[in-house]
C-alpha cells in the first residue's frame, strides 16, 4: 500500500462498471471470451464460409475421401468426402446452441426448485431437497444414455413432429436440462437462505410486500452472482455431455455433424485418418476450456474476495 | 452416530426404492417390448402369437403390476433373463461388475497419489510457476471429453508407438503381466478423468490448511518442512478430499461406461450400455440399478466417514 497522495475523489462507478473492469484485467479470461465470441461468429457464418471456398458441406464426393489440406478443403475431407472445416462448423453450431439452452432450462428449473425450496423452508424445502438428492444419486451418462433411447411416441408425441429432423437436436437439450439442475438447485436454495432474513427482505415483508415480489425484486438478484459462475462451469458440463452422447449415438444423429457425432467414425479410422480424430476433440477441450476461464474470471469480477 | 447411521442407511434403501420403481417406468419408455425383441424376424409370428405370449409372460398387464412382480423377485436375487443372452442377468453383471471394480480400484490406486502430491506441490506457492502448470493441466483435465481422450491415447499408445494393445482383453489364464498391459490405457485414461477434479479440490483445501495458525505454529517451533506439509498439512486437508473422493464414485461409474465401450472392456458399463443398444431390457434395469446403488452408498459413506474422521463434526 502508497499513502495516497492524491486526494481527489475517483468518479463514481457503476457496479456493472466495476465489474468489467476487474474482468477486463483478468487475461485469461478475457483471452477465452475473445476466443468464445470469435467461435460463435465462426459457426454462425458456417454457410458463408462454404460458399466462400466454394464447397458443399452435405457433399459427398467418393473422389476425394480423405484429401489432405488443400485451398479448397482448408482441414481436408473425411471418410466421404465432405468438408471438414465447414463440417467442424456446423457442428460447434450444435455444440454451443445445446450448452445455452440445456443450461438456460436446467439452470431455470433448478433455480425454481431451489428458490421456493429456501424460500418456504419446512416440508416444502425438505421434500424438493430429498427430490433433488434422488436425482443426484443416479448415475449420469447411463441415466442420459436411457433417456436418449427412450421411445417418444410411447409419451404421446405427435409423429409428425417426431419425424422431423429438428427433434434429435430438442431431445438432447432436454435430456440434459432434466437431469444437469441439481448444481444450481443446491446453490440457488443456500444463497436464497442467507439473503432471506436479511433486514431489507424483512422489512420489505413488514411493509406488505408479497412473497412473488419479495422473491423478484429482492432474492433473485441478490441470488445472481453465484448462479452467473454455476451457469457458466454448467455450459462446459453440458458440452461435454452433449458430445459424449452423441459420440456413443443417442445424441444427435448424422447426417446432421456435431463435434461428438465427428468422432464416431474416428475410432475406425486412427491408423488411417487420425487427424479426423483430432480436430473434433480439441475444438470440444478449447471450448469447454475457454468456458471454464470465462467462468472463473466472473467469480473474481463479481465477488472480489474470492480470489485470494 | 449409531442412530445416525441407521437413519440414513433407511433413507438411503427408501430412495433405492423410489429410484428402482422410476428406473423400471424409464427401461418401459425404452423402444418396443420384450416380447417384441424375442419375436423380432420370426416370420411366422401373427397377432394372436403376440397376444398369447404378452398373456404368458406377463407383459399385458398394467405397469404397477409388473413393476410389483419384478420387485418381489428381484428382492430373492431373481433379475429375469437376458433377451440377448438368454442367460439369467446376474450371471452376466456379476463377472463384469468384478471387471469394472478392478478398473476403479486400480484407477484410484492412480489418481489419489498423483491428485495429493500434485495438489500439494502447487499449494505450496499459488499463483507460482509450478501451481501454474498444475492448474492447466487439472483445467484440462475436467475440460476433456473422456472418450476423445481415450482416442488420443489409442493413436499416441497403440497406433503410433505401438507400446500398449488399443483395447480387448487377454485370454483366459495369459501371465498377469500380460493381464495387465491390457489395463494399463483404460486405468490411464479414467484416472486422468478424476484426477483433474481431485487435484482442485486438494490444492484448495491445502491452501486454506496452510495458512491455518497450527502451521505457524508449527513452523515456529522448527519441524521440517516436510513434516510441517506432510504431517501438519496434508492430514488436516485430507478431511474435505476423503468426502470428495467418496462422491467421485458416481463419476467415476460414468467414466467407467465410456472407457469401457472404446476399449471394448467387458465391464459393467460395456454391459449397460450393450443391453440399452440390443433392448436387453432386464440387464439394463439391473445394471442401471446397481450403478445407483453404489452411488448412494459412496455419498453415505462420505457422510459417515467425514463424522468418523473428524471429531468436531457432531452427526445428528
Amino acid at each position: 500500500m502508497t499513502v495516497a497522495t492524491n486526494l481527489t475523489l475517483e468518479a463514481p462507478q457503476s457496479i456493472w462498471n466495476a465489474r468489467w473492469n476487474r474482468f477486463r484485467r483478468h487475461r485469461l479470461a478475457m483471452t477465452a471470451t475473445i476466443f468464445l465470441i470469435l467461435l460463435a461468429i465462426a459457426c454462425a457464418a458456417a454457410d458463408l464460409i462454404a460458399n466462400a471456398l466454394g464447397v458443399d458441406p452435405s457433399a459427398v464426393d467418393l473422389f476425394e475421401r480423405f484429401s489432405p489440406p488443400s485451398s479448397k478443403h482448408l482441414l481436408g475431407t473425411d471418410e466421404i468426402g465432405r468438408d471438414v472445416l465447414v463440417r467442424l462448423l456446423h457442428g460447434g453450431r450444435i455444440s454451443l446452441m445445446v450448452g445455452l439452452l440445456a443450461t438456460a432450462l436446467g439452470g431455470a428449473f433448478g433455480v425454481l426448485i431451489g428458490v421456493v425450496s429456501g424460500f418456504l423452508e419446512g416440508r416444502t424445502d425438505a421434500f424438493l431437497m430429498r427430490f433433488t438428492d434422488c436425482v443426484l444419486s443416479l448415475p449420469i451418462i447411463p441415466l442420459l444414455i436411457v433417456l436418449g433411447a427412450v421411445d417418444l411416441s410411447k409419451l404421446g408425441l405427435p409423429q409428425a413432429w417426431l419425424n422431423s429432423p429438428s427433434v434429435s437436436f430438442w431431445r438432447i437439450v432436454v435430456v440434459i436440462a432434466l437431469v444437469d439442475w441439481t448444481a444450481i438447485a443446491r446453490i440457488s436454495r443456500a444463497a436464497t437462505l442467507s439473503v432471506k432474513h436479511r433486514d431489507f427482505v424483512q422489512a420489505a415483508r413488514a411493509s406488505g410486500a408479497t412473497r412473488l415480489y419479495n422473491i423478484t425484486a429482492h432474492i433473485l438478484p441478490n441470488i445472481a452472482t453465484p448462479l452467473i459462475v454455476a451457469g457458466a462451469l454448467t455450459v462446459g458440463r453440458v458440452i461435454l455431455f452433449e458430445s459424449t452422447l452423441s459420440f456413443l449415438g443417442f445424441g444427435v444423429v448424422p447426417p446432421t455433424p456435431t463435434w461428438g457425432n465427428m468422432l464416431t467414425n474416428a475410432q475406425e479410422l486412427v491408423t488411417s485418418a487420425p487427424a479426423l480424430a483430432i480436430y473434433p476433440g480439441v475444438l470440444i477441450l478449447l471450448t469447454v476450456v475457454a468456458v471454464n476461464l470465462v467462468g472463473d474470471g466472473v467469480r473474481v469480477a463479481f465477488d472480489p474476495r474470492s480470489d485470494s | 452416530m449409531i442412530r445416525y447411521s441407521l437413519r440414513r442407511s433407511l433413507q438411503a434403501a427408501l430412495v433405492i426404492f423410489v429410484m428402482s420403481f422410476v428406473l423400471y417406468n424409464l427401461i418401459g419408455l425404452m423402444p418396443g417390448d420384450p416380447i417384441d425383441v424375442m419375436l423380432e424376424g420370426n416370420p411366422s409370428v401373427t397377432p394372436e402369437l403376440m397376444a398369447q405370449m404378452r398373456a404368458l409372460y406377463g407383459v399385458d398387464q398394467p405397469l404397477v403390476v409388473r413393476y410389483w412382480r419384478w420387485l418381489l423377485a428381484a428382492l430373492t436375487g431373481d433379475f429375469g433373463y437376458s433377451n440377448t443372452y438368454f442367460r439369467p442377468v446376474l450371471e452376466i453383471l456379476v463377472p463384469a461388475i468384478l471387471q469394472t471394480l478392478k478398473l476403479m480400484v486400480l484407477t484410484l490406486m492412480v489418481s489419489i497419489p498423483v491428485s495429493l502430491l500434485l495438489g500439494s506441490v502447487a499449494a505450496r506457492r499459488p499463483n507460482g510457476w509450478v501451481d501454474n502448470i498444475v492448474s492447466v493441466l487439472a483445467l484440462t483435465s475436467i475440460s476433456s471429453p473422456i472418450f476423445w481422450l481415450a482416442l488420443v491415447f489409442i493413436i499416441v499408445f497403440a497406433v503410433k508407438l505401438q507400446w500398449l494393445p488399443a483395447g480387448g482383453s487377454s485370454m483366459a489364464g495369459a501371465p498377469l503381466m500380460e493381464q495387465l498391459t491390457y489395463l494399463v490405457l483404460p486405468v490411464l485414461t479414467l484416472a486422468s478423468f478424476t484426477s483433474g477434479q481431485l487435484i482442485r479440490y486438494v490444492r484448495a483445501s491445502m491452501i486454506e490448511t496452510l495458512n491455518a495458525d497450527f502451521i505457524r505454529t508449527a513452523r515456529a517451533k522448527g519441524l521440517a518442512e516436510h513434516t510441517v506439509v506432510l504431517r501438519h498439512g496434508l492430514r488436516n486437508a485430507m478431511l474435505p478430499v476423503v468426502t470428495v473422493i467418496a462422491l467421485s464414485f458416481g463419476s467415476l461409474m460414468s467414466g467407467a461406461l465410456v472407457v469401457e465401450t472404446m476399449y471394448g472392456m467387458l465391464g459393467m458399463g460395456k454391459a449397460v450400455y450393450d443391453a440399452i443398444v440390443n433392448k436387453d431390457f432386464n440387464v439394463a434395469l439391473a445394471g442401471l440399478l446397481f450403478a445407483t446403488v453404489v452411488t448412494l452408498a459412496s455419498s453415505l459413506l462420505a457422510d459417515l466417514a467425514y463424522g468418523w474422521l473428524d471429531p468436531r463434526v457432531r452427526l445428528e
